[in-house]
């Protein structure tokens, strides 16, 4: 048939490569945060026992999933999300809403308002980790681009947060 | 102080639109999973035959990106669709094994696409059914999105289609997804813009003239006209502005929505059938007859429209004049926006007489008017009334 053709999918590897480094980086920076962040801690402790989020992109990653242990310890769990238990999905409907939100176009706030987001899980468990994700970007972000990306900015003493920064970017390079 | 009653108690209506609105930035690349959730991974996307159909293949390509699903695009539709096309796009869509339908654009790609989905929804022959009359049980339609462009024929969510000699109208066939995304709604010339403007702006208008209109009719009715009015003059004076033109083609879906629950109103359908006699957008005509149509209708003690001019010119103005004042003030200020667009646009009609038309077409019209979709009667000689002003009158 004339002016017909089937286009198979091109990918985009460059985008994927950007989302995925930027997920497994605030992976580990939450898990790095929590530590050295009263506020993280305690979101992470209003959370069930044995507690794992995973946060991707549809349909075929990436993704970064984070646990919360028995013993209330928070480590970075990779991106296989074959053979884990996941407690709270968060997914982002495609890769070009997820550009928009790791370039800090679109904050978590806004994406979920555009309906860029699928949550499967509890909603309040949802609601804390977008409050980690918020404080984790305000230590990992200059505050004219983290202002971009959180609903609001906290206004934290200058000190605390500068060594807060430092040791969340040790801890989210080194793995600790 | 006198209560008002906002929904009278006798009141009882019903409303219908299936169709689910994705709207704003990136919402192209909402579709793979929204089709997921329809149990659709195979697309076949329509489009018209039209030197931009290259660009809009490389817009959908990019949408699909990373999908991991093999679209189908074909870009053939021509202005004046017919039955064997439908047949081998239905051969087509059997043997490739597609799942689903996306229409790229407006008018006969969304002719197609309706007989196209009521064809591999059920069988091929339920297409003769409908153009009957008959009824047709579409078990589990195969989903149909529709990706607007800027120059809406009044139809494209409706369940009204036109394919060579059928009239086609069934539920079935109203599109289930709506995806509205600057990157398809490319600026088209300013007669197409105003034109599709003022098709959009009638249904509207006509939509809150309706005796049959409710509550939801009403709130469609009244964001397309305010949206049209406070849009329009932007689009056209600055083609580069994507949010008046994504509100453009917004509005013709609230329009639509409206126009698809009651039935075609006077103007809609003389503007319709004139079109066919002068080959001349018939919004440019819409345009042309509405203000002689409100005008008769004004003198109508039993006007269901009387509010007018609360979409027309807004809360504050209507609050001020009131309802009796504020028809003849929506009136003014629809001619207004007429003469605005022929301000802006120097070769845009001024009077149905600048189209081609001629005197004895005049007698043939009203006749016409009835034979256009969307379940429409009317009186002929109001027909003839409104025909017969707008011939003597030039703006």
């Amino acid at each position: 048939m004339e002016n017909f053709r089937e286009i198979p999918p091109q990918g985009k590897p460059f985008k994927r490569a950007y989302v995925a480094l930027m997920l497994w980086f605030v992976g580990r920076a939450v898990q790095a945060a929590a530590k050295v962040d009263a506020g993280v801690r305690e979101e992470f402790a209003g959370l069930p026992g044995e507690f794992s989020f995973s946060l991707g992109v549809l349909p075929q990653g990436p993704t970064m999933i984070v646990a919360k242990d028995a013993d209330g310890r928070v480590r970075y769990r990779g991106w296989q999300l074959e053979g884990k238990k996941i407690d709270l999905q968060m997914k982002i409907k495609n890769l070009e809403g997820a550009l928009l939100m790791f370039t800090f176009q679109e904050s978590t706030a806004v994406a979920t308002a555009r309906n860029r987001l699928i949550v499967d899980g509890e909603v309040p468990a949802a609601c804390a980790i977008v409050r980690v994700l918020d404080r984790v970007e305000v230590y990992l972000l200059p505050k004219i681009i983290a202002r971009l990306a959180v609903k609001r900015y906290s206004d934290w003493p200058w000190e605390e947060k500068l060594g807060n920064r430092l040791r969340i970017y040790v801890g989210a390079i080194l793995g600790w | 102080m006198e209560e008002v009653e906002v929904l009278p108690s006798a009141s009882s209506y019903m409303f219908h639109s299936p169709v689910k609105v994705l709207s704003g930035t990136r919402a192209l690349e909402n579709l793979p999973v929204e089709l997921a959730g329809m149990d659709a991974v195979k697309p076949l996307i329509l489009a018209a035959a039209a030197p931009a159909a290259r660009e809009m293949e490389r817009v959908m390509a990019a949408a699909f990106g990373d999908s991991r699903l093999t679209i189908g695009f074909f870009a053939g539709i021509p202005p004046r669709p017919d039955r064997k096309l439908v047949r081998d796009l239905f051969r087509l869509y059997k043997d490739k094994g597609y799942d689903s339908l996306i229409a790229l654009g407006g008018g006969p790609v969304l002719d197609v696409a309706k007989t196209l989905k009521v064809a591999v929804s059920g069988r091929p022959e339920d297409l003769e059914i409908i153009a009957a009359g008959g009824p047709v049980s579409v078990r589990k339609p195969r989903p149909l999105a529709v990706v607007p462009g800027m120059g809406a024929m009044g139809y494209e969510l409706t369940r009204y289609a036109v394919l060579d000699s059928f009239r086609l109208a069934a539920p079935a066939m109203i599109p289930e997804l709506l995806v509205i995304d600057s990157r398809t709604i490319t600026p088209p010339d300013r007669k197409t813009t105003a034109a599709a403007a003022l098709l959009t702006l009638t249904q509207a208008v006509e939509a809150l003239f309706h005796p049959g209109r409710n509550h939801l009719t009403d709130a469609y009715a009244y964001g397309a006209t305010r949206f049209v009015v406070e849009n329009l003059h932007r689009a056209l004076q600055s083609g580069a502005d994507h949010r008046c033109r994504i509100a453009l083609v917004n509005a013709a879906f609230f329009a639509q929505t409206a126009f698809d629950n009651l039935s075609g109103g006077m103007t809609f359908n003389l503007g319709m059938a004139m079109s066919r006699y002068c080959e001349t957008p018939p919004g440019m005509l819409m345009g042309l007859l509405l203000p002689h149509y409100l005008l008769m209708e004004m003198n109508r003690e039993e006007t269901p429209g009387r509010d007018l001019l609360l979409a027309v010119g807004g809360p504050e103005d209507y609050a001020e004049l009131g309802a009796e004042t504020g028809l003849r003030k929506a009136v003014d200020r629809i001619v207004e926006l007429l003469l605005e667009i022929q301000s802006l646009i120097p070769d845009f009609p001024r009077s149905i007489r600048d189209v081609g038309l001629k005197r004895e077409d005049l007698e043939e019209l009203p006749g016409a008017a009835e034979e256009v979709p969307g379940r429409g009667s009317f009186d002929p000689s109001a027909l003839r009334y409104v025909l017969a002003k707008a011939w003597e009158t030039r703006f």
